[in-house]
C-alpha cells in the first residue's frame, strides 16, 4: 500500500508544488493520475519512486521509505519515465544487464511483449526511433513484475496498434498485488485500463474516486445539441457534439468519460463534489 | 540481497557501466597514444615523464566524473537511481573505474606508450629505464608515481563531488574549484617558505611532497636547491593528504546518497 501522509513539496519556496498532500493508495487497482501541464504529476511519481524527497510529510510504500533507495525497494518498483535514456545494446541484451537486478523478472513475457509491440530484438536500441525505445522498455517495465509500475505518459509516441497492444498487455500484467500508475494527458488512450482516477490541481489532491464511484454518481452524455441545461453539471463542446456530466439520478452506473470528467472537474469542482458525496451518502 | 552492499550486485552494475562507456574508453585511450607519440616526437621523455601526473590525473577525472555525471541527467539518471542496488554500490561503481582499473590500466598502456614512441623516434631505452628516470633519480616516473596519486585522490573526490553537486557545467566547475585549490596552496607553501627563509622561493618540483623538495629561488640568478625530506616528514605528509582525500569521499558519498532528479 501506498500512503502519502501531509505532503509538502517544492522546487522553489516561493512556489509550492503540493501543500499538506495525502493520499492512500491499494494494491490491486490501475490508477489514472490526471492534471494540468505543471501540477506535479511526475514530480508525485518521483517522490513516490524516491528519485525526489519530500520536504515536509512522509511516503511510505508497504513499509519502505522511497528516499533511503533500499535495495530491497527498489526491486518492486519500475518507474517509466517520459524522457528515457537506454544504454547502446539490443533490446536482448537488456535482459542480461538489467534483469538479474529484479528477482520477478520473466524472460518470456519479455519477449512476447516485444513480439506484440513489434519491436525488432536484433537493432541496437540507439538505432530505434523514440516509440520504438519506449515500446521496448514498456516491455521490459512490464516483464519486471514489480509491485510497484509507475509509468509517465507511456502512449505518448506510440503508433495506433501499438496502443491497441499497450493496453492488452497492461491488462495481462495486471494482479491483485500490483499498483500501477499511469500518469497521462492521453486519456482516451486507457480510458479502459484506469478503474481509479486521481486528480492533480491546485497543490492537492481535490479528487480521488473509482470509476465505479464515478459511474453510480455521474452520468455521461454526448448530445448533438446542449440540452437539459437545468440538470447538466457540466458540459463541453467537442467535435461530435456536447458532452455532458449530469447526476446519475438512477444511480445505475453507466460508462465514465474521463476526459469530461477531468474537465468538469476543474472546472465546476464544487458540483461534481456535491454530486458525488450526495452518492456516498445513498450508498 | 538486500544487504547494503553485495558485490554481486555491484558486478552487475559494472557490467552494466562497461557495456555503455567501452566506446568512450576506447577514443580516450586512442587519443593518449597518439599525445604520446606527438610528445615523445616533440620532446623526449621528459616532456613524456612531466606529461605523466598530468594526463593520469585529468584521464581519471574525466572517467570518474563521467560516471557520476549520470547522476544529474533524468533520463540516465532514473534508470541509474532506480537500478535495485544501494548507494554505496553505486558510488563503489566510480572508485572501481576510477581507480581500481583506471590507475593500473593507465600506468601500464603509458609506460608501453612511452616505451614504444621513444624507442621508435629517439635513443633505445628499456622499459626499467623510463621507470627509474635514464638520467636523474629524481626525474623518474618511480619518483614521481605516489604524489601524483595523492594528487589523483583528491582531484577525484572533488570531481565525484561536483558531478553529483551541480546539474550543469559540471566539468568546469571542477577545473575552477582545483585551480583555486592549487593556487591557493602553491601560494600558501610560498608565504610559508619566504616567513622561514626569507627567501622569494616557490615550491618547483611538485605541490606534493615526494622524497625530496626542490624550490625556485631568485638568490643565485634564479636556482633549482633540492632539499631531501625525511622519511617521518614524508609520511606525515603523505598521511595529511590522504586523510584529507578520505573526507572528500566521505563528503561526496553523502552528496551521492542524497541525489535527487
Amino acid at each position: 500500500m501506498i500512503s502519502i501522509n501531509h505532503l509538502d513539496f517544492w522546487y522553489s519556496r516561493r512556489e509550492r508544488l503540493f501543500e499538506n498532500l495525502s493520499l492512500d493508495l491499494e494494491p490491486g487497482h490501475i490508477y489514472g493520475l490526471l492534471g494540468k501541464n505543471g501540477t506535479g504529476k511526475t514530480t508525485l511519481l518521483k517522490i513516490m519512486s524516491g528519485l525526489s524527497f519530500p520536504k515536509g510529510g512522509e511516503v511510505t510504500m508497504d513499509s519502505w521509505i522511497p528516499s533511503r533507495r533500499n535495495p530491497g525497494f527498489l526491486q518492486e518498483i519500475f518507474f517509466l519515465p517520459e524522457e528515457i535514456c537506454l544504454p547502446w545494446v539490443r533490446p536482448d541484451s537488456l535482459v542480461r544487464l538489467f534483469a538479474p537486478f529484479y528477482p520477478g523478472f520473466d524472460a518470456t513475457q519479455f519477449e512476447r511483449a516485444l513480439e506484440m509491440l513489434e519491436v525488432n530484438p536484433e537493432k541496437r536500441l540507439n538505432r530505434l526511433s523514440f516509440g520504438q525505445k519506449k515500446k521496448a522498455l514498456i516491455a521490459f517495465a512490464l516483464a519486471c513484475n514489480t509491485r510497484f509500475l509507475f509509468l509517465d505518459e507511456p502512449t505518448n509516441g506510440l503508433d495506433i496498434p501499438s496502443k491497441a497492444a499497450f493496453r492488452s498487455l497492461l491488462a495481462s500484467a495486471f494482479s491483485e498485488e500490483r499498483t500501477i500508475i499511469l500518469s497521462t494527458h492521453q486519456v482516451r488512450d486507457l480510458q479502459s485500463l484506469i478503474d481509479h482516477v486521481i486528480i492533480l490541481s491546485g497543490r492537492t489532491i481535490p479528487f480521488n474516486h473509482s470509476i465505479d464511484h464515478i459511474a453510480k454518481g455521474l452520468s455521461f452524455q454526448r448530445t448533438p445539441i446542449h440540452h437539459e441545461a437545468d440538470r447538466v453539471l457540466y458540459s463541453w463542446k467537442t467535435e461530435m457534439g456536447h458532452a455532458c456530466i449530469l447526476p446519475n439520478d438512477s444511480g445505475e452506473p453507466g460508462l465514465v468519460d474521463i476526459e469530461t470528467f477531468f474537465n468538469g472537474a476543474l472546472e465546476v469542482p464544487g458540483k461534481i463534489t456535491e454530486c458525488l458525496k450526495l452518492q456516498t451518502l445513498d450508498v | 540481497m538486500n544487504a547494503t552492499f553485495n558485490l554481486r550486485r555491484l558486478w552487475w552494475l559494472a557490467r552494466y557501466h562497461g557495456t555503455g562507456t567501452l566506446k568512450s574508453y576506447g577514443i580516450a585511450l586512442g587519443i593518449l597514444v597518439l599525445l604520446m607519440i606527438y610528445l615523445s616526437m616533440v620532446g623526449g621523455y621528459k616532456l613524456i615523464l612531466g606529461f605523466f601526473p598530468f594526463a593520469l590525473c585529468v584521464a581519471g577525472t574525466l572517467v570518474s566524473a563521467g560516471i557520476y555525471r549520470n547522476w544529474s541527467d533524468f533520463g540516465k539518471a532514473s534508470s541509474l537511481l532506480m537500478l535495485p542496488a544501494s548507494v554505496a554500490e553505486k558510488f563503489s561503481l566510480g572508485l572501481l573505474f576510477g581507480l581500481v582499473f583506471f590507475i593500473p590500466l593507465f600506468t601500464l598502456l603509458y609506460l608501453i606508450s612511452a616505451y614504444a614512441t621513444l624507442n621508435i623516434f629517439h635513443q633505445s631505452i628499456s622499459m626499467k629505464e623510463i621507470w627509474s628516470g635514464p638520467t636523474s633519480i629524481h626525474e623518474s616516473m618511480a619518483v614521481y608515481f605516489q604524489p601524483t596519486l595523492l594528487v589523483y585522490l583528491l582531484v577525484q573526490p572533488i570531481a565525484l563531488y561536483a558531478a553529483a553537486r551541480f546539474r550543469r557545467f559540471q566539468f568546469q566547475i571542477l577545473i575552477l574549484i582545483v585551480v583555486t585549490l592549487f593556487v591557493v596552496y602553491y601560494y600558501a607553501q610560498h608565504l610559508l617558505m619566504f616567513n622561514l627563509t626569507k627567501l622569494l622561493a616557490f615550491n618547483h618540483t611538485y605541490f606534493v611532497l615526494g622524497d625530496h623538495l626542490s624550490y625556485f629561488t631568485l638568490r643565485n640568478g634564479g636556482s633549482y636547491p633540492v632539499v631531501m625530506i625525511s622519511p617521518t616528514l614524508k609520511g606525515l605528509n603523505t598521511g595529511m593528504w590522504l586523510l584529507f582525500a578520505t573526507g572528500m569521499y566521505i563528503v561526496a558519498f553523502f552528496r551521492l546518497k542524497e541525489r535527487e532528479i
